[in-house]
C-alpha cells in the first residue's frame, strides 16, 4: 500500500468563538482574523511536519489547494511543494491537487508542475481537481462550466507535457497559438495524475476511462461512502472492460493513533471536531453552487451528504463510528484500514495526521506511532 | 430564500415544502440556468448602465421598498436613466413584487400596457 502523509495547513490560531459568528470559515470570514506573524509560525511548523514524513518512511507528502479560508492556507500549493523539494531527497510530493477550472490559462499549471518535476528529479504526483464549490464563489469562476473547463484544461496540460511543441491548442475555453513548454516534465511521459474527488459520478467515470485509469481518491467521507465510491469506480472499470488495480483507489482520512483507545479519543477528539465543525463548516449553497455537478449528482449529494454538513455538530464518536475518521489504538486504526481494504481493495492511503487544532506535539506523536505500529503491517 | 421576501410567511411556506422528484428537477434546472447566465459578472453587469439611455420605449419600473437583493435605490437610477420610465415603488414588498403583491402588480401592468398601446 502506498502511504501519503497529507496536510491541509489549517490556521490553528483562529479565534473559533469569533469565527463562529460568521457564516463560514470559507469565503466570507473576515481576514482581520488572520495574523501574519502567527501565520509565519504556522507555515514553519506545518512544513516541518510534512518534511518529517520522509524520515518516517512514507511514500509521499501530500499538499492541496484551497482559497480564502482558514481551513487551509495553501492557495498556491506549488509554493509549498517547491519548499518541500528543497528539504527532502527521495520522498514523492503529491499536490492533491491544483484546481484546473479556476485559472484563466492552464498552461501556467502545466509549466509549474513541469518545473517542480524537474527540480525534484521526478518526484511529483500531479493531482487535478475542479476545486470545491466555495472556490467558485471566491474565484468568480462560473460553476456551470466547471466540468468543461476541467476537461479542457486537463487535455491542454497533458498535451503540453507530451506533444512536441510548439503546437496550437484551440478549445472552447482556452485557446493558445503557441504551446511549447520549457521546461518539459522530468518523468516520462509525464508526472502521475491523481484525481481527488468528493465522489461525483461524472468524475469517477472520467477517471476510470481506460485512456486515463487515474487513481481516484475519496476524501472526507464515511466508510460506507468511501466503499460505495470505490466500488462505483470498480464497476465503471468493468464496464470499460478491465479490472481495477489497488493503486487506482485511494482513501483520504483523518487518522490518529495513541497507545490506548481512551488516550487517542481524548487527544484527537477535540481536534477532529474542530476540523468538521469549525473549519469545514459551509452552507450547502456554498459547497454545491448550481451547475457544479450534473443534476443527477446534485440530487445524490443532497440525499447523502446533507447529514454530514448540515445535520448539527459532528462528534468525534460519530465520526469514528461512521469510519469518517480513524482514531484509536494501533490495532483499531489498522483494523479500520484493513476492513476498507477487504471491502474495496484500495491501495493508496492518504493519511491526514494533523487536522483541526491538533498541536505540533500531538501531530509528531501521532506520526511516530503510525510509522512504528501501523505502517509496518501495511507494508507486509 | 428569506432575503427574497418582505413578508416572511412566503418564505416559511416555501421552506416547509418537501419537493417531489419532478419539482426537484425543475428547481435544480432553474438554478443551473441562472448560474450559467448570471454567475460572471455576478448577477448583473454594471457596465450595461451606460446603454440604458438608448431604450426609448415606454418602461414601467416596479420595485419593492424592502428589496434586499437589489436595494430600492436602484429604482431611482433606472427611472433617471430610462428616457420614458414610470416608477412604482411597492410598499411592504421584497424582491418579488409579482409574488408578494400579485393583484396590485397585475393592475399596474394592465394600466401601463393599456396606456401605451
Amino acid at each position: 500500500m502506498q502511504l501519503v502523509s497529507f496536510h491541509l495547513m489549517p490556521y490553528r490560531p483562529l479565534d473559533l468563538v469569533e469565527a463562529a459568528k460568521h457564516r463560514s470559515p470559507w469565503v466570507v470570514l473576515p481576514n482581520r482574523l488572520y495574523d501574519p506573524v502567527k501565520g509565519a509560525e504556522e507555515y514553519e511548523r506545518h512544513i516541518d511536519a510534512l518534511v518529517y514524513a520522509e524520515q518516517l518512511g512514507f511514500d509521499a507528502i501530500g499538499v492541496n489547494e484551497h482559497h480564502q479560508t482558514a481551513y487551509g492556507l495553501m492557495p498556491a500549493p506549488n509554493l509549498i511543494a517547491s519548499a518541500l523539494i528543497q528539504r527532502t531527497k527521495t520522498i514523492k510530493i503529491a499536490i492533491l491537487g491544483r484546481a484546473l477550472p479556476l485559472v484563466s490559462n492552464p498552461i501556467y499549471i502545466a509549466e509549474e508542475f513541469a518545473m517542480l518535476d524537474v527540480m525534484s528529479k521526478g518526484r511529483i504526483i500531479a493531482g487535478f481537481v475542479r476545486g470545491i464549490g466555495s472556490e467558485y464563489h471566491s474565484s468568480g469562476t462560473n460553476p456551470y462550466f466547471s466540468h468543461e473547463r476541467f476537461h479542457e484544461a486537463h487535455d491542454l496540460i497533458i498535451r503540453a507535457w507530451t506533444d512536441p511543441g510548439p503546437f496550437a491548442f484551440d478549445g472552447d475555453h482556452f485557446s493558445l497559438r503557441y504551446v511549447n513548454l520549457w521546461p518539459r516534465p522530468y518523468q516520462t511521459p509525464h508526472p502521475p495524475v491523481w484525481i481527488p474527488s468528493q465522489g461525483s459520478s461524472e468524475t469517477i467515470a472520467w477517471a476510470a476511462d481506460p485512456k486515463r485509469k487515474y487513481p481516484f481518491l475519496v476524501t472526507f467521507s464515511s466508510a460506507d461512502l468511501v466503499a460505495r465510491y470505490h466500488n462505483t469506480y470498480r464497476d465503471k472499470a468493468r464496464q470499460y472492460g478491465y479490472e481495477v488495480a489497488p493503486e487506482q483507489l485511494g482513501w483520504a482520512c483523518p487518522i490518529y493513533v495513541a497507545e490506548t483507545e481512551a488516550r487517542a479519543r481524548a487527544e484527537a477528539g477535540p481536534a477532529v471536531e474542530t476540523l468538521f465543525n469549525d473549519f469545514l463548516r459551509q452552507s450547502f449553497e456554498m459547497l454545491m453552487p448550481p451547475g457544479y455537478t450534473s443534476i443527477g449528482s446534485m440530487k445524490n449529494f443532497i440525499n447523502m451528504r446533507r447529514g454530514l454538513l448540515g445535520g448539527g455538530r459532528a462528534t468525534a464518536e460519530g465520526l469514528i463510528a461512521s469510519g469518517t475518521a480513524l482514531i484509536g489504538s494501533p490495532r483499531t486504526v489498522l483494523d479500520g484500514i484493513e476492513r476498507m481494504r477487504e471491502r474495496t481493495g484500495f491501495g493508496i492511503l492518504v493519511a491526514l495526521l494533523q487536522f483541526g487544532i491538533l498541536s505540533d506535539e500531538l501531530t509528531r506523536r501521532n506520526m511516530d506511532l503510525f510509522a512504528a505500529e501501523v505502517m509496518p503491517c501495511l507494508r507486509s | 430564500m428569506r432575503n427574497l421576501y418582505h413578508d416572511q410567511s412566503f418564505a416559511d411556506r416555501i421552506l416547509a415544502l418537501t419537493p417531489d422528484e419532478a419539482q426537484m428537477d425543475l428547481m435544480l434546472k432553474n438554478r443551473f440556468t441562472v448560474a450559467k447566465l448570471g454567475w460572471q459578472p455576478r448577477w448583473f453587469n454594471p457596465d450595461l448602465e451606460k446603454w440604458l439611455h438608448r431604450i426609448k420605449l415606454p418602461a414601467l419600473v416596479v420595485w419593492g421598498d424592502d428589496d434586499k437583493i437589489m436595494p430600492p435605490a436602484n429604482a431611482a437610477l433606472w427611472r433617471e436613466r430610462l428616457p420614458d420610465a414610470r416608477l412604482v415603488m411597492v410598499d411592504d414588498c421584497g424582491h418579488l413584487p409579482h409574488v408578494e403583491h400579485a393583484i396590485l402588480i397585475a393592475k399596474h401592468v394592465r394600466e401601463f400596457v393599456e396606456g401605451v398601446a
